[in-house]
């Protein structure tokens, strides 16, 4: 996209204005306010709708509907930018319009609206524009800001947005892993149980199995799985109705209940639980200790909701990305001690609550068989029991704040609560069954112990599966994430090369004279993109640790330059510079007219400045021609800026003479030409008599250019001949008019000279001056490409003069013979 | 040259097309659950945490 026509109605500062670049780069300037930058405001409210300087930090009661139309224009239908732009993919010129009455909407013809979209889109990016502030932004920026701001750019949100879920979903499925983990280990001691075995095992179990299935005449099975179980036997026929209660299983089951009271078995509960509530109460005696256990949960979840731009979680502080997660795994680390000592809390704690659900199997068991029997004060003594040990379990669950000072005493617990009366309540209710239901056979305790196995064994391989699907899942959440983080790396890592070369070339160029070997890196690294440059071959370093403001504002353009040409993928072609060269020095300004020129050439710029001798540069050096030089000045509040786009000087003197305002030509004259004269001078390596105040009068800078002119094109008279006889006329015909002309300006000597330093110009009259500004003109456009309207410039590689250009090559002496083979 | 960075598909697009492209070297996702993914990926759904650990979790059976 390019413009063609852009006007301007009752935009910021701006009351009506027209401007018709066609196409063609162009400038405007003026003093500071004079309303350059309403124009770059104007432009980009036609792209986006917003008036980007109107948003962000420090414009808070700021808004676009207040303060985007001019402050007296209350008509908001009449406050628009239109401009005739050219579209990639369509042949004819569009018009495109916004209005300040509804932002929202880009007036433009049907069939263009799929053109603009990607550029409406790109624009709301900013990567066609660049100021002083973005410079800063790529150049001095932190690491995470740089990343931040580029990917921005790129508009890579979505892929930040998904990073971050894909941390959520990894961590969710691992947490999941672990919760089914455990069911998997009740699963086998509640199996490990029903067949009186104190730890789950798989030969002791098959042997067990055996067992039975021998007493039911079953042969040997060598694989424990829920069909194999039963596999070729039958329950045993003898009784026509099955009991309710199979008595022998009861009895058994019964039997296990006292089990927890067994000394050996308190013995061991004993020592777990003393040495437990021994760790608990050291980790709430220290103070230290304490808090850093409170915070070890925060700092672990802080962990998991840090996100890679290094913003705090909990208050939105902005960190340095990495440094707030350094800080947290270093606390986490410090933390060792009690992450120690808590891991040894929950190894106890396990062991207990193994025992625990030995015991909660048996007794579920038996609490169902005593419902059936109808015994119901022995039934509410169990049932209690059942609810002591669920609290008990979640208490061992989290140990560390909830096992301090626990409900229960020592003695309790090492009986894992088990009622004093056990052994009455259990041969009370073994009794009332045996009473009530005949005696089970050995086949029929087989059988029933089988099919309650089978059970159990389901539930088992159930969370097995489980278990299995979810550490798959776990598996693949974490293979997704790092496969998600390595291909975003890659790509960006490929782009950002590319960028970084295209950076450095262009940078190379604009500096060639005193960094001709820079390089660059541009990495990105964890969530940053560190950016080093070489400094004179000591190494790399942060662009803005030992670099010159002057060569950071170069190389900030020229990495903005980079972006820009890669990220715009050549839908807008317009580049915006408002006012981005105020650090660089007049040499490498006209290096950077070479860059623009050489590495953009398809591309329009539009260039704000205040600075005159950086307009003058842009034309003389080929990128903006002058008739799309716009001279803003006199900026008034009724009428916005005035326009002067008759910025060619001698129509502006011709303009002064004839209105016999003689002065004003003169003044005119002595100043572009003090202007024109330094650029020729720097263009052509001429010079002027040494100024220990580096200031020069026009008859230095004049005298300076002139002597270099005729001393290049003197060699250039003398290679001519062995490159080709007609570059050899052309140069002789350029010699024999630079001779007229130094000849013209020395029958005119009296008048140029006129007290050295030209001031009395001012009191000639016409006729005595209409001479001097046709000399003057005469000797200008011996420097400039009638073609480009460029100025010639020499072209050396180190200090050998290779030869004298003009922006478009059509001007070019060789300063060297040809070499023949 | 789908991966190469001078095409014009969007600096996000490459991102994740080559993303997708690299799962397949691995054992743990088969044809169906990268399917899912893509879908996924092509909905602009891919930052929806319930749909991806759905995609995630093997079928039953």
């Amino acid at each position: 996209m390019k413009i063609i026509e852009l006007e301007i109605k009752n935009v910021r500062g701006i009351k009506e204005l027209s401007l018709t670049p066609n196409e063609n780069n162009f400038v405007v300037w003026g003093t500071n306010g004079s309303g350059k930058s309403a124009v770059v405001d104007a432009i980009d409210f036609l792209l986006t709708g917003q008036i980007h300087r109107l948003l962000g930090e420090g414009t808070r009661g700021i808004t676009l509907r207040k303060h985007g139309a001019h402050i007296d224009c209350d008509d908001l239908s009449q406050a628009y930018v239109r401009a005739v732009i050219s579209l990639k993919g369509i042949k004819e010129p569009v018009e495109i319009r916004r209005c300040m009455q509804d932002p929202t909407q880009l007036i433009c013809p049907p069939e263009s609206v799929q053109f603009l979209e990607p550029i409406e889109e790109i624009a709301q990016r900013g990567q066609h524009v660049l100021t002083r502030r973005e410079i800063l932004k790529f150049i001095t920026s932190t690491g995470g800001d740089r990343a931040r701001d580029i990917q921005a750019l790129m508009s890579l949100t979505d892929i930040e947005t998904i990073r971050k879920s894909l941390v959520s979903v990894k961590n969710s499925l691992g947490r999941d892993a672990k919760r089914v983990e455990k069911v998997v280990q009740r699963s086998e001691a509640g199996v490990a149980t029903r067949v009186g075995i104190s730890v789950f095992d798989n030969d002791e179990l098959i042997k067990i199995v055996n067992q039975y299935r021998a007493v039911l005449k079953g042969d040997l099975i060598s694989e424990l799985s829920v069909e194999q179980l039963q596999v070729n036997i039958s329950a045993p026929t003898i009784l026509t109705t099955r009991p309710d209660i199979n008595v022998s299983v009861f009895e058994s089951n019964v039997g296990r209940l006292a089990l927890p009271t067994s000394d050996e078995a308190q013995v061991l509960i004993r020592r777990q639980d003393e040495n437990l509530r021994g760790l608990v109460a050291g980790i709430h005696k220290d103070a230290r200790l304490l808090r850093s256990f409170a915070t070890q949960n925060l700092i672990s979840a802080g962990l998991e909701a840090l996100d890679e731009s290094g913003k705090c979680p909990l208050c939105d502080t902005q960190w340095e990305p990495g440094e707030l997660e350094a800080l947290l795994t270093s606390k986490l680390a410090s933390a060792a001690a009690v992450e120690k000592r808590v891991s040894q809390i929950t190894q106890v704690a396990d062991k207990i609550l193994r025992e625990i659900t030995k015991v909660n199997s048996t007794l579920g068991s038996v609490i169902n068989a005593v419902k059936i029997i109808d015994l119901a004060e022995e039934l509410a003594i169990l049932q209690d029991w059942q609810t002591g040990l669920k609290t008990l379990e979640i208490l061992l669950d989290d140990p560390v704040d909830k096992y301090h000072q626990p409900p229960f005493s020592v003695e309790q617990v090492q009986r894992l609560l088990t009622p004093e009366n056990i052994d009455v309540i259990s041969s009370r209710i073994l009794g009332e069954a045996k009473a009530k239901y005949p005696k089970s056979t050995p086949e029929q305790t087989a059988w029933d112990t089988l099919t309650k196995l089978s059970v159990d064994l389901k539930q088992l391989e159930d969370a097995c599966l489980n278990y299995e699907n979810s550490i798959l899942a776990a598996k693949r959440a974490n293979i997704l994430y790092d496969e998600f983080v390595a291909s975003r790396d890659q790509i960006l890592g490929r782009l950002y090369s590319v960028i970084k070369d295209r950076f450095v070339e262009m940078y190379r160029n604009l500096h060639a004279d005193d960094e001709s070997d820079f390089d660059a890196s541009l990495e990105p690294a964890e969530a940053s993109l560190e950016f080093e440059v070489d400094f004179f071959g000591r190494g790399t370093h942060p662009p803005h640790a030992l670099h010159s403001e002057g060569h950071q504002d170069s190389m900030g353009v020229c990495l903005f330059l980079a972006l820009s040409e890669k990220l715009t993928h050549g839908l807008i072609k317009l580049i915006i510079l408002d006012d981005v060269v105020m650090s660089v020095d007049a040499n490498h300004r006209r290096e950077l007219c070479s860059v623009l020129t050489k590495y953009l050439p398809n591309h329009q710029f539009l260039i704000t400045t205040h600075d005159k001798t950086w307009v003058s540069q842009l034309r003389f050096n080929g990128v903006v021609k002058f008739n799309r030089m716009y001279e803003f000045f006199d900026w008034s509040l009724d009428s916005g800026p005035k326009v002067n786009d008759v910025v060619y000087v001698w129509d502006r003197i011709a303009k002064d003479m004839e209105n016999g305002d003689i002065p004003s030509a003169a003044a005119k004259l002595r100043r572009g030409s003090e202007q024109f004269f330094a650029e020729a001078c720097r263009n052509l390596a001429a010079s002027p008599p040494y100024s220990s105040d580096g200031r020069y009068e026009l008859g230095d800078l004049m005298g300076a250019a002139m002597s270099r002119f005729k001393e290049l094109l003197t060699m250039a008279k003398k290679t001519a001949t062995t490159w080709n006889p007609d570059k050899a006329e052309d140069i002789q015909v350029l010699s024999t008019k630079r001779k007229e002309i130094y000849s013209g300006l020395g029958r005119e000597q009296w008048a140029v000279n006129v007290n050295v330093h030209y001031n009395d110009w001012a009191d000639f009259t016409k006729n005595d001056f209409q001479p001097v500004i046709d000399q003057f003109k005469a000797l200008h456009d011996l420097f400039i490409c009638q073609n480009c309207g460029g100025m010639i410039s020499l072209i050396s590689t180190g200090k050998t003069a290779k030869n004298v250009r003009c922006p478009c090559n059509q001007v070019n002496w060789n300063l060297e013979k040809k070499k023949h083979n | 040259m789908s991966k190469d960075i001078r095409t014009s598909k969007s600096t996000s697009d490459q991102i994740l097309e080559l993303f997708l492209e690299n799962l397949d070297k691995h054992n743990e996702f088969d044809e169906s659950t990268i399917q899912a993914l893509r879908e996924l990926a092509d909905k602009k759904m891919l930052a929806n945490q319930t749909r991806v650990t759905d995609a995630l979790k093997p079928s039953e059976g």
